[in-house]
């Protein structure tokens, strides 16, 4: 490093930390703020919730011109000498303002929510203390779960009482466990985020020394999957302390949370070996004296759209081995080899093709119908293995419809659909419970594709006719196989972006977006959702119109941002 | 006046800065024995033998550490000291003589390598380019109208101040008798669904 170098290096230090400094005047300024609105609004999260989404893209905002500014000051280092080793000192830097940033921006964003929670405690025991009268005689109700909607026959008439917890007991326990376990959590994610930083930065000084590049040990993934397991377990046991549960639960999360993060070290050679399979690109390739060989395997010649489908799919399902073999065998190869031999066939053969439009237009379409499919399959490997099984006898479907049914209704009425099911509110708040939990340990999609079909096939709403035509399109050809019925179009796409540009300013300007919705636009967020499902679906059919979306969001962004 | 723990921290890291200064410019050229081993108290992995000896030779040095070394034993300071201002503020908005020593830390490095190159006799290089103030930031909205509009706006959403029944009794659609069983939705007066029908939950 010359002179000259270290002095730009000198400069790209002061811009990071400038950019530190403004970073934290921001949450100091915003501090006072969160205090301000947690003392004005001690039992509703909402606006704190929304205040803080706000905060957050701003700190982002600054947190990306980091990266962004990278690029000006390389051409500044190459202009003066060779490029390294400044470079890799310079992304160092970079490296360790990111991550200073986003763990000043999470433990902010974590406190301020614990604080909220706690402020509203008081709250909660006041109103779990709250005493409950009998509907019909006005006798005193024993209430023995108070955070939680309970059944209670009453002692004097015998009728049956559905007591629910009032909205903010409800609300507490309904977020806080969450929140508390993360908070106790993040430092033991930061670790792990921290080792992985620290690897890109010996990989860069390697470069940087003209040496081969280092690559994880399996000993380095070895502590990162303990440390990965360190911090879910962490997250898990504050969880489970605080809504309740077993250590089978403890257990249950754990596993959850840690299969995306097996996913991933599927992926890499370095495990595979370890765990005795071959690497990724081993598996794939054709043996030397197999290379001419012409295999079609279970498709035809002509179905070169079907090759790439199956290619998709199988590099999807690379990061889970066991589900990568039985992928191969069901789509009709005899084992890994045996694929790479026909796709070779395939390529070979339409080579030329390929490289046309009309070539690439066929892969698209490919990579479609690969999403379609690999939601069908998830779906049919869910029924197989239980994940689909309905949860105290309600399905999935029967779960959504209601789901949606519920925004447009009275309670009282909600009461009669809940009978109607022969479930209570306690029995109702189990089911949920279930399903969301269910969907979030799903790392396949398919509770959610499933969930999402069936919620938008329920009709509800002043545009459900929309949701219901994208489900109908969703169901018989797949996303963006199939367009929705022109007749069921909700509003116009242009409308269409206005909302979403105004939705985008709302969240940066700390406004609500339901009451934004409802002010401006005379709908609710469900009525939102089944337009966004009818455009999303309706836009497959056509890519550029994602382009013409992002322009006229983005126009319509800034016309509401300077909105008071 | 400064609170105890901040004004222990403050002398600490005057003293912590001062050795480093003293180790620095008693060093031997390109660093020594004594300089290397404050570098591994501060967690710094010194840079190699080569580049030790390359900035001696470029900065055509007679005595003192390598002044980027010093830079960086400097940088784990400030981290120390930034991560005790974090442990005493915890998460609190921070007071005024906080925010003025955390403004002080921002600056150290940069101040103290200045002063060092200086006692090494090093003239700094004329900026190749005007100093580049980093862009300002984007023009969002302002920090006090987020928070205005986020009490604000909560009170216009469509349910705000809509309360609910804490407790409901379901009665029969048909004779209006009451449920009496949990889980028991046929009417035991008039032995009809409750709720005027039972559909499948499958």
């Amino acid at each position: 490093m010359n002179a000259a170098q270290q002095q730009i290096v000198a400069e790209w230090n002061g811009f990071l930390q400038q950019s530190s400094a403004q970073i934290q005047q921001l949450l100091q300024q915003a501090a006072a703020g969160c205090q301000q609105l947690i003392a004005q609004n001690p039992t509703d999260s909402i606006p704190l919730g929304n205040a803080l989404m706000a905060i957050q893209q701003q700190i982002k905002g600054a947190s990306r011109r980091g990266g962004d500014t990278l690029g000006s000051f390389y051409d500044r280092i190459c202009a003066a000498g060779e490029g390294e080793p400044s470079y890799s000192a310079m992304k160092h830097a970079l490296r360790g303002f990111d991550r200073w940033a986003d763990e000043a921006w999470e433990k902010f964003d974590a406190h301020w929510r614990v604080e909220q929670f706690r402020a509203m405690w008081p709250h909660v025991q006041q109103g779990m203390q709250k005493a409950a009268a009998c509907t019909r005689c006005g006798g005193p109700l024993r209430r023995t779960t108070p955070h939680k909607s309970e059944t209670i026959a009453c002692p004097a008439c015998h009728s049956a009482n559905q007591v629910m917890p009032e909205a903010v007991v409800a609300g507490y326990y309904g977020a806080m466990p969450h929140f508390f376990a993360a908070y106790a959590a993040m430092d033991k994610r930061f670790v792990h985020e921290r080792f992985k930083d620290e690897h890109e930065s010996r990989r860069d000084a390697d470069y940087a020394a003209g040496r081969e590049r280092t690559e994880w040990t399996i000993e380095d993934l070895k502590k990162r999957e303990a440390m990965e397991r360190d911090y879910w377990q962490t997250y898990a046991q504050a969880r489970v302390q605080y809504e309740g549960g077993t250590p089978a639960d403890v257990e249950s999360l754990t596993q959850a949370r840690m299969k995306f993060f097996y996913d991933e070290m599927n992926r890499e050679d370095v495990w595979r070996r370890a765990q005795g399979l071959q690497g990724v690109g081993e598996q794939a390739r054709v043996p030397a004296h197999l290379g001419d060989v012409e295999d079609w395997g279970p498709l035809q010649p002509n179905e070169l759209e079907d090759d790439f489908v199956h290619d998709i799919l199988l590099q999807e399902a690379v990061s889970d081995p066991a589900r990568h073999q039985a992928l191969l065998t069901q789509l009709g190869y005899r084992d890994a080899v045996h694929r790479a031999i026909v796709h070779r066939t395939f390529t070979r053969r339409h080579q030329a093709f390929l490289i046309t439009a009309e070539g690439q237009q066929l892969m698209s379409k490919a990579a479609m119908r690969a999403m379609n499919e690999r939601g069908k399959l998830a779906v049919a490997a869910g029924q197989a293995s239980g994940l689909l099984d309905p949860i105290e006898g309600v399905s999935l479907q029967v779960y959504a419809n209601v789901q949606a049914k519920q925004a447009n209704m009275q309670p009282a009425a909600f009461q009669q659909l809940l009978a109607q099911h022969q479930m209570d509110q306690a029995k109702w708040e189990r089911v949920q419970k279930g399903w969301i939990d269910k969907m979030s340990k799903d790392t396949t999609g398919a509770v959610a594709t499933e969930y999402s079909k069936a919620f938008m096939s329920a009709g509800q709403g002043q545009y459900g006719a929309a949701g219901a035509a994208a489900a109908d399109a969703m169901g018989a050809g797949g996303i963006g196989v199939q367009a929705p019925a022109a007749a069921a179009e909700p509003l116009s796409f242009e409308k269409y972006a206005e909302i979403s540009g105004a939705m985008a300013a709302w969240s940066k300007q700390g406004k609500d977006i339901s009451a934004g919705l409802d002010k401006h636009f005379k709908m609710t967020a469900q009525d939102f959702s089944n337009v966004s499902m009818y455009w999303s679906s309706k836009m497959m059919q056509d890519m550029s119109s994602f382009e013409r979306l992002s322009q006229l969001s983005t126009k319509y962004e800034q016309q509401y941002l300077a909105m008071p | 006046m400064a609170s105890p723990d901040l004004a222990a921290l403050a002398t600490s890291l005057s003293q912590h800065v001062a050795a480093i200064r003293q180790a620095a410019g008693a060093s031997p050229a390109g660093g020594g024995p004594a300089w290397d081993a404050l570098l591994r108290h501060y967690g710094v992995t010194q840079v190699g033998a080569d580049e030790r000896a390359m900035v001696v030779q470029y900065l055509h040095l007679t005595r003192g550490a390598a002044p980027g070394e010093l830079r960086m034993v400097m940088e784990a300071a400030v981290q120390w000291a930034r991560r005790e201002v974090e442990r005493l503020v915890q998460g609190a908005p921070p007071s005024l003589e906080v925010a003025r020593f955390v403004a002080y830390l921002d600056g150290l490095v940069d101040a103290e390598s200045a002063q060092y190159e200086q006692f090494l006799g090093l003239t700094p290089p004329p900026p190749l380019s005007p100093h580049p103030a980093p862009p300002p930031m984007p023009a969002g909205p302002s920090i006090a109208s987020i928070f205005q509009n986020a009490q604000q706006t909560s009170k216009e959403v469509p349910w705000a101040g809509m309360q609910y029944k804490q407790v409901a009794t379901l009665t029969c659609v048909h004779c209006g008798g009451p449920q009496e069983q949990p889980s028991d939705f046929m009417c035991r007066y008039c032995r009809r669904p409750i709720a005027g029908s039972l559909k499948p939950n499958i």
